[in-house]
Parts: structure tokens; sequence; C-alpha cells
């Protein structure tokens, strides 16, 4: 069920060190999990998990800088094994933010990012996902076609997908929003 | 040929005015990445020690004889340092300090919040579950035995009940998870029962109506599921409580009810639910 990544193969392997992975890539990972899943301890289980496959896969990988995006597809089908139990968590996570906005009174900008992400973590992962590499990460759409394994025009299709579906659980009925989104997947 | 390139919302005024949808705002709130320290070393424990995670031991990418010998060679280990330790232990009872054990044994502490452990001078067991450490690093245990009014906390009370809930639920998800619906039943209950309005107490229901699917009690998950989407507290996860509904209709082939409640999902979740409203014997209705 897990195994439909795909591993970088050059011809030549040579053993690479969980360690030295973790310390490149654990950040990155983590942040990104984070930004998908919600913050909590359950996203300490899901890089602890990508690293762990990737050490028993350690013979078979290539150093390089190509393993973030395999580390990435990892990480999804870790994801995607627990689905259920995820999105029961970030939804807990986002309702444990909104309980404790409640009795702090943080600014109200902050309680609007926080829905934002809350909308962000309904959409399907791999939307999420291209949606979060391009807006947040800042990658072009080649890059993030390197990183999910996927031809570009995929990827033109999840951020579309992704944005339409983000918006109707915004609920933005307006006419110029409407117009602004048109133009903006354009 | 080529494709025009996308405009980013976070560099669209206009959009964001139109919208609301503010990713400025969201990357500031985002929480900063924590100090991932304790989970390298205890992922690099885990590497060590063999772990596999269960998504990859369900696809097969550990061999029974591996397992065999693994749990052979760490009985082994086991029994080594067993007898080990008996033996320093041995030599070392008649010197051991008894003061130490007196100061430990101090009154109990009079502050109101509840303190972090202090960090044991034996070597406890080495943990490898990263949600374990990370528990034990954000949630402090509950007692053990049962407090009595005036032992408990003076400040924040509801944060202790807000913990002790999410303990219920991470045991109840577990269960779940484990097939072992009678004991999820029981957790997500008692969470319930200790604040049935708190925040979390929506999430309890839903894991409760989950765990009653699994137990092949569909009426019981039906009559739940219906009285969860009267309560307008828990609005917001109305999509959740409206699929549990329509799985426990379309087991007890309550066709004709699946299809309304099928008709009042949003467009993008009908879609999964399209074949199995589809099959739904209209005869066993």
């Amino acid at each position: 069920m897990l195994m439909w990544f795909t591993l970088p193969d050059d011809g030549k392997t040579a053993a690479v060190d969980v360690a030295d992975l973790f310390d490149a890539h654990a950040v990155f990972l983590h942040r990104h999990a984070t930004r998908l899943l919600g913050a909590g301890p359950h996203v300490d289980d899901v890089v602890q998990n990508t690293f762990l496959i990737a050490h028993q896969k350690r013979e078979t990988l290539t150093p390089g800088p190509e393993l973030r995006g395999w580390l990435l597809r990892v990480l999804a089908n870790v994801v995607a094994h627990e689905k259920r139990s995820f999105a029961r968590r970030s939804r807990l996570s986002d309702a444990l933010a909104s309980a404790s906005s409640t009795t702090t009174g943080p600014a109200d900008a902050d309680a609007d990012g926080q829905a934002v992400w809350a909308t962000l973590r309904q959409l399907p992962y791999a939307q999420a996902e291209a949606m979060v590499l391009f807006e947040f990460d800042g990658l072009s759409v080649e890059a993030i076609a390197e990183l999910q394994g996927v031809r570009e025009g995929t990827v033109y299709s999840r951020i579309s997908k992704g944005r339409a579906a983000f918006l109707a659980l915004w609920h933005v009925d307006d006419v110029d929003a409407q117009a602004s989104l048109r133009r903006a997947t354009a | 040929m080529s494709t025009p390139p996308l405009t980013r919302w976070r560099d669209d005024d206009a959009f964001k005015q139109a919208t609301g949808v503010d990713l400025d705002a969201a990357a500031h709130a985002e929480p900063a990445v924590p100090d991932l320290s304790m989970l390298r070393e205890t992922t690099l424990a885990a590497a060590e020690a063999g772990l596999v995670p269960a998504a990859a031991a369900t696809a097969g990418m550990v061999s029974l004889t591996k397992v065999v010998w693994g749990v052979l060679l760490a009985f082994a280990v086991g029994v080594g340092i067993g007898v080990g330790a008996s033996a320093v232990v041995d030599d070392e009872l008649p010197t051991a300090p008894p003061v130490l054990v007196q100061a430990k044994a101090a009154p109990a502490p009079v502050t109101t919040t509840p303190q972090a452990e202090t960090p044991s001078k034996t070597h406890p067991p080495k943990e490898t579950s990263a949600s374990a450490l990370a528990a034990r690093r954000r949630v402090s245990s509950p007692p053990k035995t049962t407090p009595t009014p005036e032992r408990k906390p003076k400040t924040a009370p509801q944060k202790s009940a807000l913990q002790q809930q999410m303990q219920r639920l991470e045991l109840g998800e577990a269960a779940l998870q484990n097939k072992r619906a009678p004991v999820a039943v029981r957790e997500f209950s008692a969470g319930l029962l200790m604040a049935p309005d708190g925040p979390l107490s929506g999430e309890l229901m839903l894991g409760l109506i989950d765990a009653r699917l699994q137990q092949n009690h569909d009426a019981e998950a039906e009559r739940l599921a219906r009285d969860a989407l009267q309560k307008p507290a828990w609005s917001s996860l109305r999509g959740q409580f409206e699929q549990a509904l329509l799985k426990a209709l379309l087991r007890q082939h309550k066709c004709a009810a699946a299809e309304v409640k099928w008709a009042q999902l949003s467009p993008a979740l009908r879609g999964k639910w399209q074949a199995a409203v589809d099959a739904c014997a209209p005869a066993a209705d």
C-alpha cells in the first residue's frame, strides 16, 4: 500500500546516513508537515516515520538534493496511511488554537492566519501541498513538479483545483472576488 | 503550448481585498519549527534499534525472519542487562545512601502551576516514540491517585480538563486504529463526560460515532450523528457528522434517507459517496 514511491536510481548507489539526512531535511519536512497537518506531536511521528523508512532504504538511495523530493513523497505516503487519524488531529489542533485564542485574545490578524491554515488543511493533500509549496515556499511550478514527482501540468491542475476548493470553503460569493480568482488562476 | 505563469495570491492585493484571504497573516501565524534535537535523538535510536514504522511494516518491508531474529536478540540482550544490573545492584546495595531517598520523598509542592518533571538520576528506559516524548514534554502526566478538590491546582483548571480530554481523544484514536472499538468507546465517552461542551467535545463525539460504526452498532451511530447535527456548537464539524450519518444509513440500507442526506452534502463530498448511494438497494429500504 505504501510502496508506490520511486527511488532515485542513477546506477551507482551508496548508503545514506540517516543522521546526515535528518540534519539536511528535518526542519523543512517538519515545517511542511506542520503546515499541512497542524502543529502537534503527530507531526513528530510523521517526520520520524519518514526518516525511519529512509533509514531502511538507505542502501538504495543516492545522496543528493533530489532526496528532498523523495522524502516529501514518503511523507505524503505516511500521511496517507493514517489519513483519517491525521485529519482529525489536524482539526483538533485547529480547535485548540481557536480555543486558546479566545482565552488569550490575540490580534485579529492571527485569527485570520489560522483560518487560512484551517481551510488549507481541508483540501486534498496533493492540492494543499502544491499550494503551500507555491504560495509559502515560493517555489516555481517546475520546482514543485520535480519535488512532487509529477508533470508541470499536473501541478497547474492541483493548484487551480486547490484554489477553487479553497475559495468554495472560504465562501467567496463576491463577483469581484470571482473575477480576481479567474485572473489569478488564468 | 507554454502555460502562462500563475500569479501568486500573496502578490495580488486586489484578490486579497476582495476575498479576505490573507496569506501574509497565515505566514506570520504559523508556529516556528521547534528544537528538533530530541526528535533527532529518538529517530536515530529507533533507526539503530531497527524499529519499523507501521506503514512500512504493512508494506512487507521487513521479513519475518528479521523480526524473529530481532526478538531473539532483544531477549538475549535484555537477559544480559538484567543479570548484569542485578549483580551491580547486589554489590552496591549496602553503600546506597539513604539520604537521597529522603530528599526525593519531600512534601508535596505547594506551587499551583504544574511543574515540568525533573530528570531522574537513574537512567529511564529509552523512549523512541516521538509523540510519547513530545507528550511528556508538553503535557504533564495526570496524578495517579484520585485528587481531592483541595489538592487540585488552583490556576487554569480548564486547561487541565482540556489536557485530560485530549489524552482521552488520543487513547480513543489509538484504540480505533487497533480495531479495539470497545476501548475506544470507553475513552471517547469518558472524554465527553469530562466536558460535554468543551472545545474537543465535537471531536470526541465524532470518534465515538466511528467506534460505534466499527462495532457495527449502526443504529446507535445514526442516533448519535443525528443528535450531533442538532448541536450548534459542533457546526464546524457538520460535514463530518453528515458523512458519518450517511455511512450509518447506507449500512442499514436506509436508502431513501441516505439519498436525502447525500443531497445535503457539499458538492465536493458528494462524489465520494455517489457510488455508495447509487448502489444502495431500494428494496431493502
